[in-house]
């Protein structure tokens, strides 16, 4: 069974995505999850965020990962995705799996890109065929943009 | 030719000015009356009218959008509401003759016949052009006696450009008028993208310039962004550039009364390696990423200011246009100084550095977005080879 909007795709990867793992945030601590934020680089589908506790002397590095959902056109998805790697430390594309046949034989454009790729099934299971590395974000004015966006939530 | 560089001004008008005292990054300028009151044009230092062309701006002549409103001779104003029959018979002649004195009066270096914007590629073209400005500003010329050389303004939507048969009977037209110096020539391409990457477009232009040019006429080619440096191919007498996007492309859109405000577009850099405006948000991936990445960036005194910690970029800064202007001024300059063959051997070089430039970028894992990309070459590409095939420049 295929997805037919990307509402959908969003509402599953909100459902079965472990984000709290990702963002290694402990249990109990506030995870930031948000649809559609705005302000910043594009509109991710879903931008998922921890700002671990620091120390006074050390600046709070945020935690973050960029979502953009898409039926099937990866190329725009990829294009979006590398987007909010101005303002996130990871970023994703999470593709309808029973769509995803083309993306994945495009991987190494993923992988060269550091964007992550993801099938999504309709019931919830899901298979990583790229993971990225985190990374800093590129444009620190955006990254400090998420952060305010994050604190103010 | 070597060919000049003018500056299409509008809004902010004066960074335009500032730009070519400042950084020699220009011969003249095109001010647009949309965007200078009447009084305020008149108060110009002389030197800088006795090298500018007036753009009347007439495209919609029933909306007096900005400061048209305050020009009486624009059609609106002049015929106290506009419609196209009442205008013919009694208001035509008066708002030439006085659109015409005034030209004059300012001492601009030429003295543009207006135009009206008609979409598509209508029967009545000429004619309509004819009655309404045409007829009546050749009739103001004789009587005022005025000797300054002339200019028709053409719009060319891109229907009527592609079509051969309609483009020849234009051009039949335009260098059938008697007493005309030249063209300021516009075209419209229907699609709104940043660059224009229709190759079909940009070969069909470069050919009607091309044949302008072949008839003698000063053509000046208004409303360009950098395919400019394609267009130079034709030998155009003056290229333009502009600040804002809507001096860099026409759409007649941003003449109509009822344009939604819109919000302002984020801050791009004029990067020359790559003939291409890039997003601020990009530059960060691009300096990392791509081995030297930063030398990508043009080192100038504005560049320098630009890339301080402290810099608040926002697309409403002069000095990324100021950037802009002296980086594609100097390109300008450069293909000027080559003729015919070698002009194209030299754009075609400057255009195949910059599609190896954004493979680099690709192969370093940079994915950028179609207005930041370098999906406008290829078709800059294909146009100006194609051009070069016709000239003989390319076997």
């Amino acid at each position: 069974m295929h997805f037919s909007t990307e509402q959908e795709l969003v509402e599953t990867a909100i459902r079965h995505l472990p984000l709290r793992r990702w963002l290694r945030a402990p249990d109990g601590t506030p995870v930031f999850q948000q649809t559609e934020v705005r302000g910043l680089f594009g509109i991710p589908d879903l931008l998922a965020a921890f700002a671990p506790a620091t120390s006074r002397r050390n600046k709070p590095q945020l935690r973050s990962i960029a979502f953009e959902m898409k039926l099937s056109d990866w190329r725009r998805g990829l294009v979006q995705a590398f987007r909010y790697r101005s303002f996130a430390s990871t970023s994703f594309l999470v593709i309808d799996d029973s769509r995803s046949k083309p993306a994945v034989a495009n991987a190494e454009r993923f992988k060269r890109a550091n964007i992550g790729l993801i099938g999504l099934n309709a019931d919830g299971r899901f298979h990583i065929y790229v993971r990225p590395q985190r990374e800093a974000p590129f444009a620190p004015h955006l990254e400090n943009a998420l952060t305010e966006i994050v604190k103010s939530s | 030719m070597s060919f000049e560089i003018y500056h299409q001004a509008g809004f902010r008008y004066q960074w335009n000015l500032q730009s070519i005292a400042d950084d020699s990054t220009g011969d003249g300028v095109i001010i647009g009356a949309r965007s200078i009151e009447k009084k305020k044009l008149a108060a110009l230092p002389s030197e800088v009218r006795a090298k500018a062309i007036f753009d009347p701006q007439f495209f919609i002549p029933s909306v007096p959008k900005g400061k048209l409103a305050t020009y009486d001779f624009f059609p609106d104003v002049a015929a106290d509401g506009f419609t196209s029959s009442d205008y013919a018979n009694e208001s035509a002649g008066i708002s030439a003759a006085a659109c015409l004195a005034f030209q004059s009066a300012q001492g601009f270096r030429f003295i543009v016949i207006p135009t009206r914007y008609m979409a598509g590629m209508p029967g009545n073209y000429i004619a309509t052009q004819d009655e309404l400005f045409v007829g009546p500003f050749l009739q103001a010329c004789s009587e005022q006696r005025v000797e300054t050389p002339l200019l028709l303004q053409v719009v060319l939507t891109e229907n009527m450009l592609k079509d051969s048969d309609y483009s020849a009977d234009l051009l039949n037209w335009i260098t059938g008028i008697r007493g005309l110096s030249g063209v300021y020539l516009v075209a419209e391409a229907a699609s709104a993208t940043k660059q224009l990457k229709d190759a079909d477009f940009l070969y069909r232009l470069l050919t009607f310039t091309a044949a302008l040019r072949q008839n003698d006429m000063v053509v000046v080619l208004g409303y360009l962004n950098t395919e400019s440096v394609a267009l130079s191919l034709a030998d155009p007498s003056i290229v333009t550039m502009g600040l804002y996007e809507n001096t860099r492309a026409f759409r007649i859109r941003t003449f109509e009364d009822n344009q939604s405000e819109q919000r302002g577009p984020s801050p791009r850099l004029y990067v020359s390696q790559c003939l291409q405006w890039i997003d601020r948000n990009y530059h960060g991936a691009i300096e990392r990423r791509l081995p030297g990445g930063r030398s990508l960036f043009d080192q100038n005194k504005y560049q320098a200011l630009m890339f301080q910690p402290t810099f608040k970029w926002h697309f409403t800064k002069p000095e990324l246009y100021k950037h802009h202007f002296l980086e594609l001024s100097r390109q300008l300059r450069r293909i000027s100084e080559y003729q015919g063959k070698e002009r194209y051997d030299h754009v075609k070089t400057m255009i195949e550095g910059a599609i190896a430039t954004f493979r680099q970028m690709e192969e370093a894992g940079i994915v950028l977005d179609k207005d930041n990309d370098g999906s406008h070459l290829s078709a800059w590409l294909t146009a100006i080879n194609e051009f070069a095939q016709d000239k003989g420049w390319r076997n």
